[in-house]
């Protein structure tokens, strides 16, 4: 039974990942005309000429990655696979803003992430510093593309990009918050504390510097062109000040044996529950305020998948089998009921307000 | 019953690409009832799927019909490759690749059989795909093998930028994925003496150019309504 149970938990991403998809997917088939659309910033592409010149560009920046690549080791390897990624990012990025191609921002936007990740790893190659660094610093971008997809819907034709910086965002806050609130998540956090302070690497230090930068101005920039409600911008802080207490936390056991979590793994497992429980009923209730109904869509997809891993995660092992299975199956109806008459009031309102003030 | 010029008038609005409110606000203006406008509304859009249905079996039926007679004719030169001579192999090869092309760009563009057509030059960009496989391994050609497939992708745009057919578009982008996906394995496994070869750097840089151009001409063709949207 455990075997299935684990088998059952390693299924939970490909499970996500397809269930994205299929959403997309449920989506194109009532896809309208763009011009008549509300949500056609949710179309992958807005028409076949659009498709198609994406997906070319998409190859194009991709050839350029391995044309350089091949050229390197033509030459020598006079620059590190990581530069040619950045440099295939960076130009990716800027051919994104000129021709307005969300398929190579998206592709961009994870090779510069991936570089920054790797280029870290590189810095803390053969110093004994934290390397929760690497984590946070990954983190920090996460929450600046978040500040920077609202910043994005400030015009129309930036609609797009504003999206795949928002759902880049919470995908990885939300993904991130949810490995360390398990017991693995644990572990390698308390792993990944140990070592000197994440000041004995100029690079790391300074990288982290720019990025809460980044994320305070951005954040009150978009505040003060009234696209990030007061409520985000504290959430926003609030994400930036709990990862920043981690990247210079000092060395912590989160288990006193192998399996019992120890005072503070306690501390950290209510903080991270807590956290990305609260995460996602702000996400639905700004997906209301906003009447967005994707985000509303999205957010309750997590907090749906949230309840019922912790369940397992948590009433598993002590339990009785047929009560742990009767639980979840009451457990999945009152999830249902909720998510159900919930989500569809949310939508209804705002379907409601939005007639109105079209009249 | 629908009314003639009712549905005329529908139909011209539709190509006009209004939207439907708009066209119930002209109508109703002109003095029709809304039951009519409906109905008209519901005889012209079941017309449309029926033609839509009817369009996409054809190009089904023919599409496999292509790839059927691909296969049958590679099967068959599968089976007398080792008697055959390599001048009657290429030009097996060459009259097989230019027949289809011929006949499919005919009936495309003189008999005005689009989905037949594009089918047959569908499998025109097949044989000249095999054809390219074939030729390296018939004259034992020293190259990485996505180079085939940057080719092939290559010759594949060429042909689909000139015919402006999209099936061609849509066979080249998995081309280049593969040449992709294939290139970064040669390039960090070839060592010293087996170095990566120089050739494929530079069609690699040719390829890198070709599809960005390709995406750049496509990208202006995006229709003049949604362009507020860029």
């Amino acid at each position: 039974m455990e075997y299935l149970f684990y088998f059952l938990r390693f299924l939970i991403w490909p499970i996500i990942i397809i269930g994205l998809i299929i959403f997309f997917i449920a989506r194109r088939g009532k896809k309208k005309h763009p011009s008549q659309d509300k949500e056609w910033y949710l179309s992958f592409a807005l028409s076949k000429e659009d498709a198609v010149s994406q997906l070319f560009l998409l190859l194009s920046f991709f050839f350029l990655g391995v044309t350089l690549l091949a050229f390197n080791k033509d030459l020598g390897d006079p620059l590190s696979w990581c530069t040619v990624l950045f440099i295939t990012s960076v130009v990716g990025l800027i051919g994104a803003y000129y021709f307005k191609t969300v398929y190579v921002l998206a592709f961009s936007l994870i090779g510069i992430t991936n570089w920054w990740g790797a280029q870290a790893s590189e810095w803390l190659q053969n110093k004994d510093i934290k390397t929760s660094a690497i984590c946070v610093g990954l983190a920090f971008i996460a929450l600046l593309f978040y500040a920077l997809g609202r910043l994005h819907e400030k015009e129309i034709k930036f609609k797009r990009f504003a999206l795949v910086f928002l759902v880049f965002g919470i995908i990885a806050i939300t993904g991130a918050l949810f490995f360390f609130s398990t017991k693995l998540g644990l572990g390698i956090l308390g792993g990944m504390t140990k070592g000197e302070s994440i000041f004995g690497s100029w690079q790391i230090t300074l990288s982290l510097f720019i990025l809460i930068v980044s994320i305070i101005s951005v954040t009150l920039y978009s505040t003060g062109k009234k696209l990030i409600s007061f409520f985000e911008l504290i959430a926003v802080f609030t994400f930036t000040t709990l990862f920043s207490i981690i990247a210079l936390l000092p060395e912590q056991n989160m288990f006193i044996q192998t399996n019992k979590l120890s005072g503070n793994g306690i501390l950290w497992a209510i903080i991270f529950n807590l956290t990305i429980f609260l995460e996602l009923l702000g996400l639905i209730f700004s997906g209301y305020l906003r009447k967005e109904e994707w985000l509303i869509n999205l957010s309750a997809f997590f907090l749906f998948l949230l309840i019922i891993v912790k369940y397992s995660d948590w009433f598993f092992t002590f339990l009785d089998k047929s009560i742990f299975f009767i639980g979840a199956g009451i457990l999945l109806f009152v999830v249902g009921w909720f998510m159900e008459k919930g989500r569809r009031y949310m939508l209804i309102e705002i379907k409601s307000k939005s007639e109105q003030i079209s009249q | 019953m629908s009314d003639q010029k009712l549905a005329n008038c529908i139909k011209n609005s539709l190509t006009q690409k209004k939207s439907k409110e708009e066209i119930y606000k002209e109508l109703l203006n002109q003095g029709y009832g809304i039951d009519a406008i409906q109905e008209n509304f519901n005889v012209i859009v079941s017309e449309e799927v029926k033609e839509d249905v009817s369009k996409k079996t054809i190009q089904i039926i023919v599409l496999i019909g292509a790839i059927l007679i691909g296969a049958g004719i590679f099967s068959f030169i599968a089976a007398n490759w080792q008697e055959m001579t390599s001048s009657i192999k290429i030009f097996i090869i060459i009259i097989a690749m230019l027949i289809s092309y011929i006949v499919g760009w005919y009936l495309k563009e003189k008999m005005n059989l689009s989905k037949i057509g594009e089918a047959l030059i569908l499998l025109g960009a097949i044989i000249y795909g095999a054809g390219i496989f074939l030729i390296a391994q018939m004259f034992h050609i020293r190259a990485n093998w996505p180079d085939g497939f940057i080719l092939w992708m290559i010759g594949v745009i060429i042909i689909a930028l000139a015919m402006e057919s999209y099936p061609l578009f849509y066979l080249s982008i998995p081309l280049g994925i593969v040449a992709i996906i294939g290139h970064p394995f040669g390039i960090f496994t070839s060592l010293e003496f087996n170095s990566f070869i120089l050739t494929s750097s530079f069609l690699l840089f040719i390829a890198t150019i070709i599809t960005f151009i390709t995406g750049w001409l496509i990208h202006k063709k995006i229709p003049p309504e949604l362009k507020k949207f860029y």
